[in-house]
């Protein structure tokens, strides 16, 4: 009886341990699949400087990246699409609450820079449904990111 | 005609003008009773694009024709910092074959609702937890006259709602799905058009529900569901459904498209029809 229960104990944990290791690889798989499908590092660089020729001349938000250097910034964005999308680079900056701490960001601020974010996607040719699986990651930040 | 022209004078006032910073598309439309939702139920959204420093306007215009009956609808609403929103509507329903069967051709339906709506949790796009907001709609008929003869008990009252909105991002299929469940306590005889209360009841619990997808930026489609109750026993009232497209080119502008079946109304069977809806926001 004791050596059932045992057995039966044993196989829980077995199946428990298959069962995330399943659910790791799915998560994984995921993200490296959306890495791939964006087209890899050519689309996120293309991307970023979309990005960044946008956000960095408009007038609601140019000024909270004016202490920044472009080539600077470049770098760790993505760097940062990067890593969320699943690719092969390991986020080497700040995390979002430590990196926007002290500049009080608006939900309005990072909305703009959302729809600056979609426009430069859209000119570097990523399909909409992409788009929105990008988004999917980068959403959840905004409690980080902002100050409100 | 008139509403018509000025419809579209606040329109070319909303292109000028700037509009909030919210994502495309969750401003929603102006729902029939002037608050911030789909074709004909309130969502927990707050009209316009206004974040929490934002102030926006939304004006609307709504018509919808079966064959026995053409509805109208005019409304305007403010939405502040994505907190608050207050709303006024006109509603008009010609009773174009019943007003003539009872010897009162041109006869016509008219009331005013006054919404106020306040998001209590959560963020639509953003949060895990859905949009959740309170809203009251106190409705006022013009015209009591048809309404008290077929039985109504008062000629006003308040409807209160509790909403929860989501969009799903990237689901289903990449696309972004969305999807709201409101639950609204009334004592209304279709929508309050046909006054409040009867000699079958008064305040009842219904279940309201909106599902849709947004095929891109700035196309839309979906299904709204209304539950409604019979207060009156001279004609029972069906549950209300429609097919909605809507189309969302940016921040200024919507127009949606739907087929509506609001079934039995005030004894005539069946009735369906196409509705149209525009917005413009500033």
């Amino acid at each position: 009886m004791t050596t059932l229960n045992y057995q039966w104990i044993k196989n829980k944990w077995m199946v428990a341990f298959l069962a995330c290791s399943l659910l790791a690889f799915q998560v994984q798989a995921e993200d490296k699949q959306l890495y791939n499908d964006l087209g890899g590092a050519d689309t996120i660089d293309a991307i970023t400087t979309e990005l960044l020729d946008r956000i960095l001349v408009n007038e609601k938000i140019a000024f909270l990246f004016e202490e920044t250097n472009r080539q600077d910034l470049h770098d760790k964005i993505v760097n940062q699409i990067c890593m969320e999308t699943g690719g092969p680079c390991e986020y080497e900056g700040l995390d979002m609450i430590e990196a926007h701490s002290g500049m009080d960001i608006k939900y309005s601020e990072f909305d703009v820079f959302v729809s600056d974010f979609i426009a430069a996607m859209e000119a570097a040719g990523v399909s909409y449904r992409l788009q929105n699986r990008v988004l999917a990651i980068f959403a959840p930040m905004r409690e980080d990111i902002t100050y409100e | 005609m008139k509403k018509g022209l000025l419809t579209i004078f606040c329109f070319l006032w909303a292109v000028c003008a700037q509009a909030g910073s919210r994502q495309l598309g969750t401003g929603a439309v102006m729902q029939i009773e002037g608050s911030s939702g789909s074709g004909i139920v309130p969502w927990a959204t707050i009209a316009g694009y206004g974040e929490s420093d934002e102030t926006d306007f939304t004006g609307a215009y709504t018509f919808l024709d079966t064959d026995d009956y053409e509805f109208e609808a005019l409304g305007v609403a403010v939405g502040w910092h994505n907190r608050i929103e207050f709303s006024v509507a006109r509603q008009s329903l010609d009773l174009v074959t019943l007003g003539p069967a009872i010897g009162l051709p041109g006869a016509t339906l008219r009331q005013d609702v006054f919404g106020a709506k306040v998001r209590i949790a959560g963020n639509l796009v953003y949060t895990k937890m859905p949009q959740i907001a309170f809203g009251v709609q106190y409705k006022k008929n013009k015209d009591f006259t048809i309404p008290g003869i077929v039985g109504a008990r008062d000629d006003s009252g308040v409807d209160y709602y509790l909403s929860a909105s989501k969009l799903f991002l990237a689901k289903p299929f990449g696309f972004n799905g969305f999807a709201t469940v409101t639950l609204r306590s009334t004592e209304a005889n279709e929508t309050g058009l046909l006054g409040f209360g009867g000699d079958l009841g008064s305040r009842h619990l219904n279940v309201e529900t909106s599902l849709g997808l947004f095929l891109n930026s700035s196309w839309a489609v979906g299904f709204d569901f209304r539950q409604k109750h019979s207060n009156l026993s001279f004609a029972s009232e069906s549950h209300w459904r429609d097919v909605f497209i809507a189309w969302i080119p940016n921040r200024h502008l919507s127009v949606v498209a739907a087929y509506a079946d609001i079934g039995d109304v005030a004894t005539l069977q069946d009735q369906q029809g196409f509705y149209l809806s525009l917005n413009g926001s500033f």
